[in-house]
């Protein structure tokens, strides 16, 4: 009994330790959803573990793993994303875009620019890592030391590292303490050959290994680049305590190294605001002395005609923008409009073609003494039985593909003789071939259905119908559909809303297209709410816009919930929760 | 009172709609097996069918590209080859090599065994061409009969339209050479002055050459002794004659090339040779030569030039019947467009510059309001003033004082002038009621404070008045600034407006033009058609002509072929007219057609397998030749040099240069015996042609490139991660519901609340925050990040809510009784739930693990933003990746891979159906 009590209690610890540990890694790492989720986690664990009462919990625990990870956190990045802007232009935080642009550099008009030539410590006639540089201006040599990282960024990048650079008198230098010596070819005193260090930590020899100036070391260009500028060079600067700081120019990538300068500085503004005196942090463009503009998530700087140039963007809080958007701005709310009026008339009228054949078919295989009613039953619910994906495939690329496609090329065309239909692009046509497709696919759920619901209403009412001299007409009208509907009512408010979000229906048959004319979103003429969120999210013809996406599945969340309150209503589920 | 039913209309109904619904299955389960490609086809069904496409997809054969591409990469030790040794690598290429050699075997046994079906082919079309041609022979006068009718009844018509383009069309095709005398008839109708001209120059040609004949052959035997003269006069007897038969005879050629070239040395060897006598009879002959040469040229120069003034006249009246309203049309036509290109231009500039309006007006709004919002600065400052009122003048004691408020009443007085001043324009762009009454408010309050100066003045020494003048003046400022750019932007607006005034009228003038330029076309549309067909008639009429002359000279089976080809061309060019006509097409035509079809199919057929043998014989040496080398370049290889086996790169070589480029004649050869074995005229020779047709697939497939898909390892990630999947959803939904449904504690309710909400939230935009967590996890976990399937699979477990609600319906259904009693008997909580309600439960389990399977089977949203290598790609994916591009028309491999992926959930779907309905309805809506 210790011993589980103690195991209990050690199991407990290591949990606690590494999940804490988890979360606080999370949180450094900006993913605050993510940790809040782990120490959420964390809570219900010790909560069912430490707590009598909490019992019941401990069979939920992988549950709640996966649900809190895969489904809230999810849940909450939409909800967070729905009151921001971010999307294209607005990717990054505002830290990383206060970070980045603290980090471009313009080189000094006017003033020219350094050549360079590495040297490289062989071993083995092999080049190593080890490497020094040799600046060169107006015949004047300067010797670098390699750099060293001072900064990251958030995703571990350097964005600055740091070495110093001393000027070469009478082929000497004095770098960081050490003495180091430039050797010349004999025959040519204008060749440089090697580097050696002469006192410091021990002699080395850096050999000449290459420059962009001199086409005899293009072959070693390759293992520069990849082994020696892109581990070590990105964003090096050298300083020296007397000249200016150099780094790789902007304008010349790794050929040259200019004296450069920042392009933009903080500094702090007093302004009045709303009758209030309040101090900003605001960026200088340190060439024109411009003050940028920030405003709607954007920096904009000003050329020199005055006209706005944008800078960068950022991800920022935009409160209700988007749902304002949504409903005010004629630019989008007129596509979303119509998408939502097309959303709800296919999700209806899908429901009602497929409920309308499955029950005339359902009407038919319930007659009593009709032979091979199983064999008619499993040859009609095929369509049911492959998935959805595969037959929407075929149908796009066997049947309605404008050229190929047999709907034009033979069953029109040869059997009928009607000229070729534009099934995916125009709209309407290609809204019917959206309705066909998932006519067909969705009726047999809705004739197995019917079938069950006509097969449990009780023969002797029809008997007394007809005894009263009812007709069948009357006897559909007064009995069947009555009764069948208590049973299939429910089901047909579940399928209307599983329609409202048949994205395959919908995306793998058009794309959503065509295009809607006029529409600064990529808004398609087919498109539902469900795929036009996901184009707005994933396909970025126009840029994508995330925010607007998190809006609009918030809207079909409400809607989702409303229709699914309907169905509680209509079939009583919800009563025994309350048991 | 019961009556017996009749049910016939029921199974007819049900037929029909059977019928139509399973037509696409029926359409893909056909397409799946055929041979052609269904794509390109005009028929529902082919006629040549193929299991070829399953056996890809399920069984990559190892064909001849494949083999030669993995001999390389074992010499290239790559692609899992790098490990062996030696000896396991050259038992491999010896395996290799064999295989090699027996396809290579194979494919000459295939042409071989075709030879003797071509063999029958040959001796069965050598009848089919003679029986031809004896009907065609037959039929000919008739024929050329009826061309002939024909052309005089095309004649005659466009004689009737107009005559001039017919007949400049006419003296044209004189020119054109080789068919020219067949004209000659025509000719001879409708130009007689021009005719009579060109057979005098004719007549004088002959008989020139008729008085010389005499005088070359007595020269003959006069020059037999110099045998050098006799050749140079042979030529120059010859050289004459070629050139007067020429119908643009020149004098001045023929002095040089026959006078000066050939005569004159004559005449010197003569000279030195002959008495006088002889050389002035030569000298006579020589200028006999010359006069006549010089009349035959000017009676050629007559008519040529008659000919020439005759067409000139007629082009200048063809081209006012034809080449005018043509060219006018075109103009019409180009200007249109041209107009229209304008108008779009100009439109679009419109849109340009009406956006760019759009722009500033929103900045304008946005800079006026960022002013309006300080407004309520003034508006809080209004209770000071009135506070001025009622305390004693005060006298600042500052020197400045009296300067700044200065100052600060002129701006708030330029502030006010502006707003009041431009109410009105900024008021017509924006609409907002905040707008207006902001500024209203501003204007009042400006109002307000403007003619209390004096009072703040005599005020100075107040605290409060002090300190609010000088919020006052730097609010002031900064509003001015900002007025400033208020004012440029109006400034620019109104540009603006203007320019897109302007822009306006232009568009308005060019839609003038262009509906006057629109109305003029219809009546230059007729003109144009009347040349056109007046045009088209007349080259009717020759062309039938030229036909019916053709006719009669043909003696030959390939000239009979030729002329039909020809003639069935003439007839595609003038379809229209031809019909009209009522030409039928003989059947002796179609025999001959048939017969040279069949002519040229075997004889691509000799010459295909001609290439082919000679190919396989190179692949052949080259490999044996690799054979025997191939110990010294593996030894070499593995020594760390750094070698390149020639053979190898020849084989290469001799494949894709040659296969390549007659796998589409090959492919030909295979449909055209195909079209053949349907064909009634050809139904002794069917079976050898399907033989052909077969056996041609058959070779095709050995030899044929085929992309590399990963068919199988698609299907095999599909099984792996919707099962894994299914089975842990399925522990965990378990463990999960059950204490919802057995145990009563604080947040049950509200639990499976949120459980039915959360399920219900849509997970698009969710994907991306998936996508980010996988990235953090895969840094960290191996094989749980992007792009692998432990990944997906992690990620389709977010499913658990809704099956939780499916599995916690049903057990409550279980009754509690037997766990109570096993309690009794002093079984744990847990050991009640697993060793009774699982098994208990196990149908509900079945039918979520079969939900769940189904859904991550056929999910393929997630899936295509998470899988990035072919490699991992699941079913889904890969099935959409077949619909797309390169595969987009390869219906056959499309619709085999749609249907082998379909079956196996069609079959657990039946054999599952009657649980599914019951536990979805049962399940979900009664709980």
């Amino acid at each position: 009994m210790k011993v589980a009590v103690l195991s209990k209690w050690v199991f407990l610890l290591v949990v606690n330790v590494l999940l804490l540990a988890v979360s606080i890694f999370l949180f450094s790492f900006g993913s605050e959803g993510l940790a809040i989720v782990t120490l959420m986690l964390l809570a219900l664990i010790d909560f069912a573990v430490i707590n009598p009462k909490g019992y019941p919990y401990r069979y939920t625990i992988p549950a709640m793993f996966f649900l809190l990870f895969l489904t809230v956190y999810p849940v909450y990045f939409t909800i967070k994303t729905a009151f921001t802007n971010y999307g294209t232009g607005h990717l990054l935080s505002r830290e990383q875009v206060v970070e980045a642009l603290l980090q471009e550099y313009v080189s000094k008009p006017g003033v020219d620019p350094f050549s360079y030539r590495v040297f490289i410590k062989m071993e083995d006639f092999k080049p190593t890592d080890k490497f020094l540089l040799l600046f060169s201006r107006n015949g004047e040599l300067y010797l670098s030391s390699p750099p060293v990282v001072e900064t990251r960024d958030s995703k571990g990048n350097v964005m600055r590292a740091v070495g110093n650079y001393e000027k070469v008198v009478q082929d000497q230098c004095i770098l960081e303490g050490e003495t180091y010596r430039i050797i010349h070819s004999f025959k040519n005193p204008e060749e440089l050959l090697a580097i050696e260090r002469v006192r410091g930590a021990g002699s080395e020899k850096f050999t000449y290994f290459f420059s962009f100036d001199d086409p005899a070391t293009l072959p070693n260009q390759r293992f520069f680049i990849s082994n020696i500028y892109l581990n070590y060079l990105s964003g090096a600067e050298w300083l020296n305590p007397l000249l200016p700081t150099v780094r790789f120019g902007s304008q010349y990538g790794f050929r040259k190294i200019v004296e450069a300068e920042r392009k933009y500085r903080l500094d702090t503004l007093t302004v009045p605001e709303n009758g209030e005196v309040v101090t900003k942090t605001v960026f200088i463009n340190t060439d024109t002395g411009n003050m940028l503009d920030e405003r709607d998530g954007f920096f904009y700087d000003r050329d020199a005609s005055g006209k706005l140039i944008t800078v960068a963007g950022y991800t920022s809080f935009v409160g209700l923008k988007n749902f304002t958007q949504m409903l005010g701005d004629p630019r989008l709310s007129r596509p979303f409009l119509r998408i939502f009026w097309w959303t709800l008339t296919w999700a209806t009228l899908s429901v009602l073609f497929s409920f309308t054949i499955g029950l005339g078919l359902a009407l038919m295989l319930n007659e009593k003494g009709l032979a091979g009613k199983t064999f008619y039953r499993t040859l009609l619910i095929l369509p049911w039985a492959i998935p959805s994906f595969i037959s929407v495939l075929v149908w796009r690329n066997g049947f309605f593909n404008e050229t190929y496609g047999i709907m034009n090329k033979i069953i029109l065309g040869q059997w009928f003789g009607i000229d070729p239909v534009r099934w995916l692009g125009d709209p309407f046509w290609a809204k019917a071939a959206c309705l066909i497709v998932n006519t067909w696919l969705g009726f047999p759920y809705m004739m197995t259905v019917s079938l069950g619901a006509l097969q449990s209403i009780p023969a002797e009412l029809y008997e007394a119908a007809s005894m009263d001299g009812a007709g069948p007409v009357r006897r559909f009208r007064k009995i069947t559909l009555p009764l069948l509907m208590t049973s299939v009512a429910p089901l047909l408010v579940g399928s209307f809303a599983f329609n409202f979000n048949n994205f395959v229906g919908i995306y793998l048959l058009t794309q959503g297209g065509p295009e809607m004319p006029n529409s600064i979103t990529n808004a398609g003429s087919t498109d539902i709410l469900i795929s036009y969120t996901y184009k707005l999210a994933f396909e970025g013809s126009r840029g994508q816009n995330f925010g607007y996406a998190a809006a609009i599945t918030l809207f079909i969340f409400l809607m989702v919930v409303g229709i699914s309150a309907i169905n509680f209503k209509i079939s009583g589920t919800f009563e025994e929760v309350n048991r | 009172m019961i009556r017996r039913k009749r049910y016939w209309p029921h199974h007819i109904a049900l037929a029909i709609i059977l019928v139509v619904v399973l037509f696409p299955l029926f359409w893909v389960a056909s397409t799946s097996v055929r041979r052609d490609n269904a794509a390109f086809s005009n028929k529902i069904l082919g006629n040549r069918y193929t299991l070829q496409n399953y056996v890809d997809l399920l069984f990559p054969a190892q064909n001849l590209p494949v083999v030669f591409n993995d001999m390389t990469n074992i010499l290239n030790l790559s692609e899992g080859y790098a490990e062996k040794t030696q000896q396991q690598l050259e038992k491999k290429l010896d395996k290799d090599i064999a295989r090699v050699n027996q396809q290579l075997d194979r494919s000459e046994e295939f042409f071989d065994d075709m030879d003797t079906r071509i063999d029958k082919i040959s001796s069965f079309l050598e009848d089919q061409k003679s029986t031809a041609m004896a009907a065609f022979l037959e039929s000919k006068p008739s024929q050329s009969q009826l061309l002939l009718q024909v052309s005089e009844a095309a004649r005659q018509r466009s004689q009737q339209n107009h005559s001039s383009v017919y007949r400049s069309m006419l003296l044209s095709s004189l020119e054109g050479g080789e068919d020219s005398e067949k004209f000659l008839p025509l000719f001879q109708q409708e130009f007689p002055e021009l005719y009579n001209a060109f057979t005098a120059a004719q007549t004088q040609v002959q008989v020139f050459l008729d008085s010389l004949d005499p005088a070359w052959s007595q020269w003959e035997t006069t020059l037999a002794q110099d045998p050098e003269a006799l050749t140079l006069l042979q030529q120059a007897r010859e050289r004459t004659e070629a050139l007067f038969g020429q119908m643009d005879f020149s004098y001045s050629r023929w002095f040089r090339d026959v006078s000066v070239k050939l005569l004159n040395p004559i005449g010197n060897r003569v000279d030195s040779l002959f008495a006088e006598t002889i050389q002035s009879s030569w000298e006579e002959m020589v200028t006999f030569c010359k006069d006549t040469a010089r009349e035959v040229e000017s009676s050629w120069e007559q008519y040529t030039s008659a000919v020439s003034e005759q067409k000139q006249t007629l082009s200048a009246q063809s081209q006012g019947e034809y080449l005018q309203p043509i060219q006018e049309y075109e103009q019409l036509q180009n200007s249109i467009a041209s107009l229209q290109n304008s108008l779009l231009q100009k439109q679009l500039e419109a849109d340009e510059l009406l956006s760019q309006q759009n722009t500033n007006e929103e900045r304008l709004v946005f800079l006026t309001s960022q002013i309006l919002s300080n407004a309520s600065f003034f508006n809080d400052t209004l209770p000071l003033l009135s506070s001025i009122d009622t305390t004693e003048p005060q006298p600042s004691t500052d020197p400045f004082f009296a300067g700044k408020v200065e100052t600060a009443f002129s701006n708030l007085q330029g502030i006010h002038d502006f707003f009041a001043k431009n109410r009105g324009t900024l008021l017509s762009i924006s609409s907002a009621p905040e707008f207006s009454r902001n500024m209203d408010s501003l204007l009042t309050s400006l109002e307000q404070w403007l003619p209390n100066k004096d009072a703040v003045l005599e005020h100075g020494g107040n605290a409060a008045i002090r300190d609010t003048m000088g919020v006052l003046l730097a609010t002031n400022q900064s509003i001015l600034l900002s007025l400033e750019d208020v004012r440029e932007t109006m400034a620019v607006l109104e540009e603006q407006r203007a320019q897109v005034a302007g822009v306006t009228q232009q568009k308005q003038a060019l839609q003038d033009q262009l509906s006057s330029a629109t109305s003029r076309l219809p009546e230059r549309e007729q003109q144009w058609v009347a040349a056109r067909a007046s045009e088209e008639f007349a080259s009717l009429s020759l062309g039938v002509f030229l036909l019916s002359q053709q006719l009669l000279e043909i003696t030959t089976f390939p000239q009979a072929a030729s002329w039909v080809n020809t003639y069935q061309d003439f007839l595609d060019d003038h379809a229209l007219r031809a019909q009209e006509m009522n030409l039928s097409f003989s059947p002796s035509c179609n025999d001959v057609l048939l017969a040279w079809d069949l002519h040229s199919f075997v004889e691509s057929y000799t010459l295909q397998k001609a290439n082919i043998k000679e190919r396989v014989g190179l692949i052949r040496s080259k490999l044996a030749a690799f054979d025997q080398r191939k110990g010294v370049y593996l030894s070499l290889k593995l020594s760390g040099a750094t070698i390149q086996a020639l053979e190898l790169s020849e084989i290469q070589d001799l494949y894709s240069s040659g296969y390549e480029s007659y796998s589409a004649v090959l492919n030909r050869i295979a449909r055209k015996a195909n079209d053949f074995s349907q064909m009634e005229e050809f139904g002794s020779i069917r079976s050898s042609l399907r033989f052909i047709d077969k056996q041609l697939f058959y070779f095709l497939q050995m030899w044929e490139k085929k992309p590399e898909q990963k068919f199988l390892m698609w299907l095999v990630n599909s099984v792996l991660v919707a099962g894994i999947s299914a089975a842990a959803t399925v522990i965990v939904c378990a463990l999960g519901a059950y204490p919802f449904s057995r145990m009563r504690f604080p947040g049950r309710r509200n639990g499976l609340l949120f459980l039915l909400l959360i399920q219900m939230f849509p997970t698009v935009m969710g994907m991306i925050a998936l996508y980010t967590l996988l990235q953090i996890m895969g840094k960290y976990i191996p094989g749980m990040g992007l792009d692998t399937l432990g990944g997906l699979i992690f990620v389709y477990m977010g499913q658990v809510a809704f099956n939780m609600w499916l599995l916690k319906g049903y057990f409550d259904t279980i009754p509690d009784s037997m766990e109570e009693s096993a309690m009794i008997d002093g079984a744990t909580r847990f050991q009640t739930f697993w060793r009774i309600v699982l098994p208990l439960a196990r149908p509900i389990l079945a039918v979520i693990f079969i939900l769940v399977f189904f859904g991550t089977y056929s999910e393929f949203v997630l899936a295509r933003i998470i899988l990035q290598r072919p490699d991992n790609y699941t079913y889904a994916v890969g099935l959409q990746s077949f619909s797309n591009g390169p595969y987009q028309m390869e219906w056959g491999l499309f619709t085999a891979a749609a249907l082998l992926g379909a079956i196996p959930m069609l079959i657990v779907f039946l054999s599952m159906q009657r649980h599914l309905v019951g536990g979805l309805t049962t399940g979900a809506v009664k709980g």
